[in-house]
C-alpha cells in the first residue's frame, strides 16, 4: 500500500519563490516539488462524451482544447452553459491555468470550474495536473532572470500543448487527435505559432491556435453572446464600440490610473490612504458613495464621500477599496446633466421594518470627502446581474437591429441602480431588447466610460410578472424553482401515499392519538407545522408524589397545555442529499403567488404536514400549569408522539368559535388557551415585551389569472396571538432546555440585541418635534411609551399614529440573529423584542433549517439519538447560524421585492387617491405612508421649501399650503416607467 | 490553499501515501563514534553519538536510584546523555531556540526515551569495537559507560520528530554499540474533507471517500502546520520484520477514534519502508567499512 520514499533524482524539483512580507522584508520560500510519470494522457485514457466510449469511436479524429491563462479565467459562463447544453466537450484544463482562475477571479470561480470537471458531468472536462507531469512542467527548470509568472506559465503553457499532441500522436491511431489552443491574448498567439516546440504541429496541422470568439463562432456560433469580451484583444473592440456611448460621451477622459496593491498598503500604513467597503450613498445612484475607513489608533470609524465618476474612479457598490482624502467633492463636469440622464429617482415601495437606510439627505455638514486609489477587491457578482438593454443605445435603424450575424454593442441597465451601466455586445438585439437579461461584469478599462461584460441568459419579457419573479428570486440568491431538487434528495422521500405504520412499535414514540389535537393557520397554508392541545387534568393522573399539582388538580385548576410540532428530523436525518440541500436554503421563501419550499413538496405539504384527520409524527412539548397564575408545574414534557390532528383551522374559524363558544372539544380547547395565553402575554408585557408593528400587506389574489385583485394590512385577530404565545413559550421552554441540560457550549439560539441609545435618535427626535414623550432607556419604558403614543392629543385615540410611530421604533433596531451559545455571552443571550432571557427556533421545521437543528438538538438532549459531531462543535454550529442568518435575511427581503411586484402590478392602469400620513420631512419633498396599501415613499414637491420650526415642514412656494410632520395627505397612486432602465415605479403626488 | 490539488495529488506532487525523498549519509561527524545526517523532504537533522568511560560522579549518581524504575534502567542500559540543539535558520522565520525551549525539552525527552529504548533491549552488554580499541576485551558492563548523543535539527519542514529518531538510529547502529532492535519512526496525518461543514457533508454524501484517502503520509511543513501530525515509532529488528513494537506515539493531529487506529496502520506501514531503507544504507555503510579494514 504505501510506496516507497520518492527518491528518483529526475523527478525531485525545488520550486523557490521569492516574496515581500508585510513588513517589507524579502523572504525565500523553497518548497518541495515532485514530478511524475506515471499521470496519463487525458486524449488517449478518459473518455470525454460521457459514458463509456469503445476503442473504435476513439479512432476517429478528435478536437481537443486547451484554454490558457489569458482566457480561461474570463470564459467560465460560455463554458459552464455549452457544458450544460453538452454542446463543448474535450476540454482539457491544465492545474496551472486553474491556479490562475483562483487567482484572478477567486476561490468560488475555482470551485465553480472544478464543479465542471466532476464527474457529473459527463466528464467533458478533465483536469490535467501539468505541474506535476516531468514532461511538462517547467519547475525543475533554473528560472530565467527577469522573467515574470506570465512568461513562465506560457512557457509551461507551450510545453504542455507539444506533449499532449505528441503524445496522442506517438499513440500511433490512424487519425490521431488535434488539438486547439485557446488564447486570447494576441501577443501570446503570436507567441504559440511562432513557437520553436510548436512550429511542427502547427504545420502539420495537428495543433491550431484560436481566441475564444473565433473559436466559439466556428464550432458553436449560437454561445457567441456569451463570449466575455478582452481588452488584450487589441483595439478592434473600441472601433466597435457601442453607438450609445461614442454619442453621449464624446468628450470622455480617460480614468486616472490605479496605484498598485502593494503600493496603496504601502499608503495605507503610513497613514496617506484608508481602506474600506464601497457602499454607495442612495439605493438610485452609483455616482455616490460612502467608505467607512477605521480611525487611526483606535479612535472611531469615520465616513468618507466620495462623489462623481472621476473621483470614485471605476469602483463599484461593495468593493474594498483604498480611499485618499481630498479636499472637497470636487469639480465634475457634466455632473448635474448626469444625474438628471441617470433620472434621481426616488422609491416608492412597500414600507419595510427590516432596514434603517442611511439617508443620503441627511449627512452632517462636516463630511470628508474622498478618491478612489485602488480597488483591492472587487464585489462584482460572480452570478450576474438583472437587468435590461437601454433602450436610447440599441442602434437606430432596423437593420442593424434585426440582423443576427453582426455583434452589436449595447449599454445594459442593471436592476439594482447602484451599479453603473455594462457595455454588451450582442448579436441577438432584436431578440433581447424587450427581455430581462443576466450579465455578468467582466472588467472596467480605464478608456471606457462603463464596465464592459457579456450576456449570459436571458430570463423573458420585461414586465410579465413570472420574468420580474424570476428576478426577483436571481437577485436575492434564491435558488430557481424552476430547478427544483436533485434527484438524489427525491430519493430521500418517502414514497406517496404515505402513513403511519399500522404496526408502529417505537419504544421512543409516544401514541397520543387520543387528545385533541387541532392547528391553527393562515387560510390556504399547507404546510402545517404547528398544532396545539388543552386539557383540564383529572385529579387521578397525577403521581402521588407531586404534592402541588395533585392539589391543584383537586380543585379542578390544573391544565396541561401541549405544541405539536411537526417530526421533519424523523424524515430528513443528518448528511443526506436532502439535508445538505435543506441546510443551503435554510428556509423557504413566501412571495405573494409562490413558495419556494425548503424541502420537496411531498413533505411539506403531506408527510410531515399535521394534517388534519391523519395520523402525522410530532414532537410534542406539554407543560402543567396553573389555569389561574399561567405558572409551570414541574418540568415540562418533551417526547416524540403520533398525533391525530381533529381539525386544521384558519385563524379566522378558530375566531369563530371562540366568538360563538360551544361545547365541543375544539372550542373548550381553544378557549382555555385563550385564557392562559393572556395571562402569559401580561406577564410577558410586565417584563417589557414590545408590541411592534411591522405593515404587512395582504393580497387578494384571483385564482384563475392570479391577478392582484385588493391589497390591504394584514388584519391580526386574537387567535394569532393565541398562537404566536404557544409557539414563544414552546420555543423559550426547549431553549432553556438544549442550553442548560446538554448544549451549554454549541445550543443554537436566537437572540434580539439591545438597541444602543444612538440607534433610536431617528425615533426620538421625530416624537420630540411632534410632542410625544417617548422613554427609551429599557424595553419596559419604550412599551409603555409606546402604547401612549397617539393617545395623547385631546383624548382621542389616533391609532395610525400610533402604529407610525411603532413602525419607526422597530425600524431603529437591529435584527435578531441565530448564534451559537459558545461564542456569545450568557449575559447577551436575550431576546429584546420579546423580553426573554433565551430564546431560539423550534416551532417550524418544515420551512427553516435552524428548527431542524434545533429538534436535533433536543432529540439528542432526551437521549433519543447520539448527537452528530456538527451539533457539538460551536464552530460548525456557528458556520450554520452565519448561513442561516444570511439567507433569513434574503428571504425577507424577496418576500417584500414580490409585494412590491404586485403592488406595481395592483395599480397598473388603476391611479387611486388615498389618505396618506406624513412620516419625515426631506430637503426636496416628504414621505409618506399610506395606511391603507402599507406603502412607503417619498414625495418630490418642486418648489416647496422647508420652514424652520420645532415641527418639520414644509411649505409651498407662495405659502397657501404647509405640511407638517404626522400630517394628514391625500396621495395620488400611480404607475410609471422609467423609460432607460425599463422598470416600473409607483408615482405618489399630493392631491 | 487547499491541501489536495488536484487528481488526488498533494501540493507537492505526492499520492497520499507516499514518503518524502531521504537521503541519509552516515559518518559525516569526524570524531563521533557513530553520526548520520538524515534528510528527508526539506527535513534535514544531524546526529552523532560519542561513547565515553562514565565519570565517577554520574556513576556513583546512577547507583544510588531515586525510584524502582531508575533503579531498572540504571542496572539495564548504559548512561545516556541527549542535547537537541535546534538551529536558529532551521526555520523559515530565524527563532533563537534555548535549552529550556518547549520543543527543545519535549523532543530531548523522547529522544531520550527512545534511544533507552534501543540500548535497553541489549541485556545491558554494551561492546563497544572502534578501531582506537580499548577493544572488544574490555568489554564493559553497560553502567560503566556513557553514550553521548547530539541531534541538531538543520532544517525543519514537517516530521522534525519521526527525522530525529531515525537519524539517532543510524547514529546509534553506526557507533556499532550492541542494541537488540533499531527504532524506526514515520508521521502519518487527516485531512478535513472539506474546507466547511458543508463541504465536508457534500463529499461525504458524494461517497467520495476512499478508503484512506483522507490520510496523508509523511507530512510536509505546510500540512503539518495545518493539521498537525502522528508520529509513531516503531522498533524494526531484522528477523521479525512483520512485528512491530510501538516505541512511542505522538499525536498532534485531531483524529476520530477510528481515525486514529487507520493512521497508526498507515504510520506503521511507512515505518517499514523507512526500515527498509535505513537498513540498506547501514549495511552499505558496514560493507564499505569492513572492505576498507581488510585491506
Amino acid at each position: 500500500m504505501v510506496q516507497g520514499p520518492m527518491s528518483n533524482r529526475a523527478l525531485y524539483a525545488q520550486r523557490t519563490i521569492v516574496k515581500r512580507t508585510r513588513r517589507n522584508q524579502v523572504v525565500r520560500i523553497v518548497k518541495e516539488h515532485y514530478l511524475r510519470d506515471d499521470l496519463a494522457n487525458p486524449i488517449l485514457t478518459k473518455s470525454f462524451h460521457g459514458g463509456q466510449v469503445s476503442n473504435e469511436q476513439h479512432d476517429e479524429a478528435e478536437e481537443y482544447c486547451v484554454f490558457d491563462a489569458s482566457c480561461f479565467p474570463h470564459q467560465v459562463d460560455v463554458l459552464e452553459r455549452g457544458a450544460s447544453e453538452g454542446a463543448i466537450t474535450g476540454v482539457i484544463l491544465l492545474s496551472t491555468v486553474l491556479e490562475t482562475v483562483a487567482r484572478v477571479r477567486g476561490e468560488s470561480a475555482r470551485r465553480r470550474v472544478l464543479e465542471l470537471c466532476s464527474s457529473d458531468q459527463g466528464g467533458r472536462f478533465v483536469l490535467f495536473p501539468d505541474d506535476h507531469h516531468q514532461e511538462t512542467s517547467v519547475c525543475a527548470e533554473p528560472a530565467v532572470r527577469g522573467e515574470t509568472r506570465m512568461q513562465v506559465d506560457r512557457r509551461g503553457f507551450v510545453r504542455a500543448c507539444r506533449w499532449l499532441a505528441e503524445d496522442a500522436k506517438a499513440a500511433g491511431r490512424a487519425k490521431p487527435a488535434r488539438l486547439v489552443a485557446v488564447s486570447d491574448s494576441e501577443e501570446a498567439r503570436a507567441a504559440l505559432e511562432e513557437s520553436q516546440e510548436l512550429r511542427g504541429l502547427v504545420s502539420s496541422g495537428l495543433v491550431r491556435v484560436r481566441s475564444t470568439e473565433s473559436w466559439i463562432a466556428e464550432r458553436h456560433p449560437h454561445l457567441l453572446d456569451l463570449v466575455a469580451l478582452s481588452s488584450t484583444d487589441g483595439g478592434d473592440s473600441d472601433a466597435k464600440a457601442p453607438t450609445g456611448k461614442a454619442s453621449q460621451h464624446s468628450s470622455f477622459l480617460p480614468y486616472p490610473r490605479h496605484v498598485s496593491a502593494q503600493e496603496a498598503d504601502r499608503k495605507c500604513r503610513l497613514g496617506l490612504a484608508h481602506k474600506g467597503k464601497l457602499c454607495c450613498a442612495s439605493r438610485f445612484s452609483p455616482w455616490t458613495a460612502l467608505v467607512k475607513i477605521a480611525g487611526k489608533d483606535g479612535s472611531e470609524d469615520a465616513e468618507v464621500k466620495v462623489v462623481g465618476r472621476e473621483a470614485l474612479n471605476r469602483a463599484t457598490e461593495g468593493d474594498i477599496v483604498a480611499v485618499e482624502l481630498v479636499d472637497g467633492p470636487g469639480p465634475e463636469p457634466g455632473r448635474e446633466a448626469e444625474a438628471m440622464a441617470e433620472g434621481e429617482a426616488e422609491g416608492v415601495g412597500i414600507a419595510s421594518v427590516a432596514e434603517n437606510d442611511a439617508d443620503a439627505s441627511e449627512v452632517s455638514a462636516s463630511v470628508r470627502y474622498a478618491r478612489v486609489i485602488c480597488i483591492l477587491r472587487r464585489a462584482w457578482n460572480e452570478k450576474g446581474y438583472c437587468g435590461s438593454i437601454q433602450p436610447k443605445s440599441l442602434p437606430k435603424d432596423q437593420a442593424t437591429l434585426m440582423s443576427t450575424g453582426r455583434p452589436v454593442g449595447v449599454l445594459f441597465q442593471p436592476s439594482d441602480r447602484r451599479l453603473p451601466l455594462v457595455r454588451i455586445r450582442t448579436r441577438q438585439c432584436g431578440v433581447l431588447k424587450d427581455q430581462r437579461i443576466i450579465v455578468v461584469v467582466d472588467e472596467w478599462d480605464a478608456n471606457s466610460a462603463y464596465p464592459s461584460g457579456h450576456y449570459v441568459r436571458a430570463l423573458g419579457e420585461i414586465g410579465d410578472r413570472e420574468t420580474e419573479t424570476k428576478v426577483i428570486l436571481h437577485q436575492h440568491g434564491v435558488s430557481d424553482p424552476d430547478e427544483g431538487f436533485s434527484p438524489a434528495v427525491h430519493a430521500c422521500v418517502p414514497e406517496l401515499p404515505w402513513s403511519v405504520p399500522r404496526d408502529l412499535n417505537d419504544p421512543n414514540r409516544r401514541d397520543i392519538k387520543g387528545m385533541c389535537v387541532f392547528s391553527v393557520d393562515p387560510p390556504g397554508c399547507r404546510d402545517i407545522d404547528d398544532a396545539l392541545s388543552a386539557r383540564f387534568v383529572a385529579p387521578e393522573e397525577i403521581p402521588l408524589d407531586a404534592m402541588e399539582a395533585a392539589s391543584l388538580a383537586a380543585s379542578g385548576k390544573l391544565v396541561e397545555l401541549g405544541v405539536h410540532i411537526a417530526d421533519v428530523t424523523h424524515f430528513l436525518k443528518p448528511n443526506t442529499a436532502m439535508d445538505l440541500e435543506a441546510s443551503r436554503r435554510c428556509t423557504s421563501v413566501y412571495l405573494v403567488d409562490r413558495r419556494i419550499d425548503m424541502l420537496p413538496k411531498p413533505l411539506t405539504e403531506d408527510i410531515c404536514s399535521l394534517r388534519h384527520g391523519v395520523d402525522r409524527f410530532a414532537f410534542s412539548v406539554l407543560w402543567r400549569m396553573n389555569v389561574d397564575t399561567a405558572d409551570v408545574v414541574g418540568e415540562p414534557e418533551f417526547f416524540k408522539s403520533v398525533i391525530h390532528s381533529k381539525a386544521a383551522l384558519t385563524y379566522q374559524e378558530a375566531q369563530e368559535k371562540i366568538d360563538r363558544g360551544g361545547d365541543d372539544d375544539i372550542t373548550r380547547g381553544l378557549l382555555l388557551l385563550r385564557r392562559v395565553t393572556r395571562l402569559l402575554r401580561k406577564k410577558r408585557v410586565d417584563l417589557g415585551a414590545l408590541t411592534l408593528a411591522s405593515p404587512e400587506v395582504k393580497f387578494e389574489i384571483d385564482r384563475e389569472t392570479n391577478n392582484p385583485l385588493d391589497v390591504g394590512m394584514y388584519v391580526t385577530r386574537e387567535t394569532n396571538k393565541v398562537v404566536e404565545e404557544m409557539m414563544l413559550l414552546a420555543n423559550e421552554t426547549v431553549a432553556t432546555r438544549i442550553f442548560e441540560r446538554g448544549f451549554s457550549r454549541s445550543a443554537l439560539l436566537r437572540r434580539h440585541p439591545v438597541p444602543t441609545k444612538t440607534m433610536f435618535e431617528p425615533l426620538l427626535k421625530a416624537c420630540q418635534s411632534a410632542g410625544i414623550q417617548m422613554d427609551v432607556t429599557t424595553s419596559r419604558h419604550l412599551a409603555d411609551s409606546l402604547d401612549r403614543a397617539g393617545s395623547s392629543d385631546g383624548g382621542e385615540k389616533d391609532a395610525y399614529l400610533n402604529t407610525l410611530i411603532r413602525f419607526m421604533a422597530t425600524r431603529c433596531m437591529t435584527q435578531a440573529e441565530y448564534f451559537s451559545s459558545g461564542e456569545v455571552a450568557r449575559s447577551q443571550f436575550s431576546h429584546y423584542g420579546l423580553a426573554m432571557p433565551i430564546y431560539t427556533h423550534f416551532t417550524s421545521p418544515i420551512r427553516r433549517y435552524a428548527d431542524v437543528v434545533v429538534h436535533r438538538m433536543l432529540s439528542a438532549c432526551i437521549g433519543l439519538e447520539p448527537p452528530s459531531e456538527e451539533l457539538c462543535e460551536s464552530a460548525l454550529v456557528t458556520e450554520q447560524c452565519q448561513i442561516l442568518n444570511v439567507r433569513h435575511k434574503s428571504a425577507q427581503l424577496a418576500g417584500r421585492a414580490s409585494a412590491e411586484l404586485y403592488t406595481l402590478v395592483f395599480f397598473r392602469g388603476r391611479p387611486t387617491e388615498e389618505p396618506a400620513r406624513v412620516v419625515k420631512v426631506r430637503e426636496r419633498g416628504v414621505v409618506v405612508f399610506v395606511p391603507k396599501y402599507g406603502i412607503e415613499g417619498t414625495v418630490r414637491l418642486d418648489g416647496w421649501a422647508k420652514v424652520e420650526q420645532k415641527k418639520p415642514a414644509m411649505a409651498s412656494a407662495d405659502g397657501t399650503r404647509k405640511v407638517e410632520l404626522f400630517d394628514r395627505v391625500r396621495v395620488r397612486i400611480e404607475v410609471q416607467q422609467e423609460g432607460q432602465s425599463r422598470q416600473e415605479h409607483l408615482v405618489l403626488t399630493i392631491v | 490553499m487547499a491541501i489536495m490539488s488536484y487528481e488526488g495529488l498533494r501540493q507537492d506532487g505526492r499520492r497520499w501515501n507516499e514518503l518524502r525523498r531521504m537521503q541519509c549519509d552516515l559518518g559525516v561527524v569526524s570524531g563521533a563514534d557513530g553520526s548520520c545526517s538524515f534528510t528527508c523532504g526539506r527535513t534535514k537533522i544531524i546526529a552523532s553519538c560519542f561513547v565515553v568511560p562514565l565519570s565517577k560522579q554520574k556513576a556513583s549518581a546512577a547507583r544510588v536510584p531515586t525510584t524502582a524504575t531508575a533503579a531498572a534502567a540504571a542496572s539495564t542500559a548504559p548512561h545516556v546523555e541527549l542535547r537537541v540543539s535546534w538551529l536558529p535558520f532551521a526555520t523559515q522565520e530565524r527563532r533563537e531556540r534555548g535549552r529550556t525551549d518547549r520543543q527543545v525539552v519535549d523532543l530531548e525527552g523522547m529522544l531520550k526515551q527512545t534511544a533507552c529504548a534501543m540500548l535497553d533491549a541489549s541485556s545491558a552488554v554494551v561492546q563497544k569495537q572502534t578501531a582506537s580499541g580499548r577493544g572488544s576485551s574490555g568489554a564493559a558492563r553497560g553502567n560503566n559507560m556513557e553514550v553521548q548523543i547530539k541531534v541538531a535539527v538543520l532544517q525543519a519542514d514537517g516530521g522534525v520528530r519521526s527525522c530525529c529518531v531515525n537519524a539517532l538510529t543510524c547514529a546509534i547502529g553506526m557507533a556499532n554499540l550492541v542494541c537488540g532492535c533499531l527504532v524506526v519512526s514515520c508521521g502519518c496525518t487527516a485531512q478535513q474533507l472539506g474546507r466547511t461543514l458543508r463541504e465536508t457533508r457534500m463529499l461525504q454524501s458524494r461517497g467520495e471517500e476512499e478508503e484512506g484517502k483522507r490520510l496523508l503520509l509523511d507530512p510536509n511543513g505546510a500540512e503539518t502546520t495545518k493539521l498537525g501530525e502522528l508520529s509513531l515509532s516503531v522498533t524494526s529488528a531484522a528477523d521479525r520484520r512483520q512485528f512491530q513494537d510501538v516505541v512511542s506515539i505522538n499525536c498532534e493531529a485531531k483524529l476520530t477514534p477510528e481515525e486514529f487506529e487507520e493512521a497508526v496502520e498507515t504510520c506503521a506501514e511507512g515505518c517499514r519502508a523507512v526500515s527498509k531503507f535505513l537498513r540498506r544504507k547501514l549495511l552499505d555503510y558496514m560493507t564499505k567499512v569492513a572492505t576498507i579494514s581488510s585491506h
